[in-house]
């Protein structure tokens, strides 16, 4: 915050002005709009604060939004919003912790899994605003080898799009449904069960989504931290003394899962 | 682009733009008239990366570009974040807007963003906190900017009148103003003001550019308050102002504003004609030619 001196006659018109934004208390509007005689005209800059936050939100969760229908999302939302505050003049990124704030509110929408839809949104937002990163190609990996070196000692890394998440829930083919705007089928379930996903953009920009399994998650997770793909095949084979490396490493190759290191 | 001056100025093209939003990026390019030119709100694309940033990027090798920023604050109790001109910057460096501008309103405190455009009061001090917004926000991007009129809803506390208090501010720092005739026209219902009169108190060259766009009457108070919605049409007395303002700063260029409720590209640039057609009448009435652009002090 880049704080600067004022007169206290204007520090309060912004005091005042940002408490009737978060409060909805008109009381502390007479020093705001002295000249006016009546004060219910106000609301449309706390009504536009709220709809542009909820807004954002609603652009974030789209999911989220569908499971629980636009009125209650917005009671959520609302609620959100006066506890946890935009902080930042864009808001592509607002709601960072809404995922969380489903969680200690569970008791109010008494859905378990609808957190990990939120985180499911969250992760799709990230990988869709995520840098580009330069994927690594066939060619690079030829050219690795035709310098002499072993492709066990290749360092590979995770584009900036991708997302590894962990889910408490099973909703990955739920998600999807309604990512694209299908109906669910009348015996749609949510089973309590862990569930690794694999999020990414390819070079279409599409965001892609992806299953893993504990062996594949670890190969990736090995690979995130700068690890050669001689580390990576050591992870997965920990758990999993039958990993498929080639088949696994030749499909990550072909769907834009892996990037140069730079 | 002009140079030589203390930043680097604004350089609209003397022609209609239209608001421009990702939903209208595969529209474009291949039916977009030659001579437009767009605005978009930079706040949206302060992101790392991704189709959004390089569907702009693409948009911006073929056509003119403006920032229209909506969340620097310049009025309110702190400066601009370092965080927020940071970015400002990094977009400035990646797209070469012909023109960056921001409105003369608050809308941070605390740490808190408001989301929305506050109004300041119109008095001596509000007026040098401003200026020291503007120049603060100037400085840290390098650019001159053109500063638009807030839509009001009630009256503020004031010592001087609107048009005064903005032509003040632009001379004290160097900006350029940005006169929102939609703006005005819901500021003269609600509050009471003279639109015509308030046009006629600013200066042509201090005028970089203008803005139409729609209002709705506000849900609740119906048309006792009008609400600067830019989720409509152009209102018939809007385009009105539009030639008022035409006749009084001569030819500018004028940018159509949608946010909301966003209709086909096609349907935006029949509207966005209506105003190239305003231009156009002037230009020929004063001699300006077509691939002129836009000069102000």
């Amino acid at each position: 915050m880049n704080t600067r001196p004022m007169p206290e006659d204007l520090a309060q018109h912004f005091r005042s002005f940002a408490a009737y934004l978060q409060s909805g208390e008109t009381d502390h509007l007479s020093r705001v709009f002295p000249g006016a005689d009546e004060i219910s005209a106000a609301a449309v800059y706390r009504n536009g604060f709220l709809r542009g936050s909820i807004e954002a939100l609603r652009n974030s969760y789209p999911v989220v939004e569908q499971l629980v229908g636009d009125e209650y999302f917005d009671l959520l939302a609302e609620n959100y919003v006066t506890r946890y505050p935009p902080q930042q003049a864009t808001l592509v990124n607002y709601g960072k912790s809404f995922p969380q704030f489903l969680e200690q509110q569970l008791e109010q929408h008494g859905l378990a899994y609808l957190p990990d839809f939120a985180r499911l949104d969250q992760a799709w937002l990230r990988a869709y605003f995520a840098e580009d990163s330069t994927i690594l190609s066939e060619d690079n990996i030829e050219q690795w080898q035709q310098a002499g070196n072993d492709i066990e000692n290749l360092v590979a890394t995770l584009p900036a799009s991708a997302e590894l998440l962990t889910l408490e829930h099973g909703i990955r083919t739920t998600w999807l449904t309604l990512k694209s705007n299908k109906t669910l089928a009348g015996n749609t379930r949510i089973d309590a069960r862990e569930e690794h996903l694999l999020l990414w953009r390819d070079v279409e920009h599409q965001i892609r989504v992806r299953e893993l399994n504990r062996a594949e998650l670890a190969f990736l997770q090995t690979l995130g931290k700068n690890s050669t793909l001689a580390q990576a095949a050591v992870s997965a084979l920990e758990l999993d003394a039958g990993f498929p490396i080639i088949e696994f490493f030749s499909e990550l190759l072909e769907t834009d899962v892996l990037a140069v290191n730079v | 682009m002009k140079t030589g001056q203390r930043f680097l100025k604004n350089d609209l093209p003397l022609h209609a733009g239209v608001g421009l939003k990702p939903e209208h990026f595969s529209d474009v390019e291949n039916t977009s008239p030659k001579e437009i030119w767009f605005e978009v709100h930079p706040e949206n694309y302060m992101i790392g990366g991704g189709p959004r940033l390089r569907g702009l990027q693409a948009i911006c090798e073929h056509f003119p570009l403006s920032l229209h920023g909506v969340g620097a604050s310049l009025g309110g109790a702190e400066l601009t974040d370092a965080k927020h001109i940071t970015e400002m910057r990094r977009l400035i460096d990646l797209l070469e807007p012909v023109s960056v501008s921001e409105h003369a309103v608050w809308s941070s405190t605390n740490g808190v963003y408001y989301a929305d455009l506050l109004p300041i009061p119109r008095t001596r001090v509000a007026m040098q906190n401003l200026v020291d917004g503007v120049n603060h926000f100037q400085e840290g991007i390098g650019r001159q900017i053109l500063l638009e009129n807030p839509s009001n809803y009630l009256p503020v506390a004031s010592e001087m009148d609107e048009p005064d208090f903005l032509v003040s501010v632009a001379r004290q720092t160097g900006c350029g103003l940005l006169v929102d005739v939609n703006n005005i026209y819901v500021s003269s219902r609600n509050c009471g003001i003279d639109a015509v009169a308030y046009i006629h108190a600013i200066p042509s060259e201090l005028v970089g550019e203008i803005h139409v766009a729609g209002f709705d009457p506000d849900p609740n108070l119906g048309e006792q308050l009008l609400i600067d919605s830019h989720a409509s049409d152009v209102a018939p007395e809007v385009w009105h102002l539009l030639d008022v303002a035409l006749e009084h700063f001569g030819p500018k260029p004028v940018l159509l504003e949608r946010d909301d409720n966003l209709p086909a590209y096609a349907e935006l640039l029949k509207e966005r004609a209506l105003a190239e057609q305003a231009i156009e009448r002037l230009k020929v009435k004063s001699g300006k030619c077509n691939n002129e652009h836009e000069t102000y002090a």
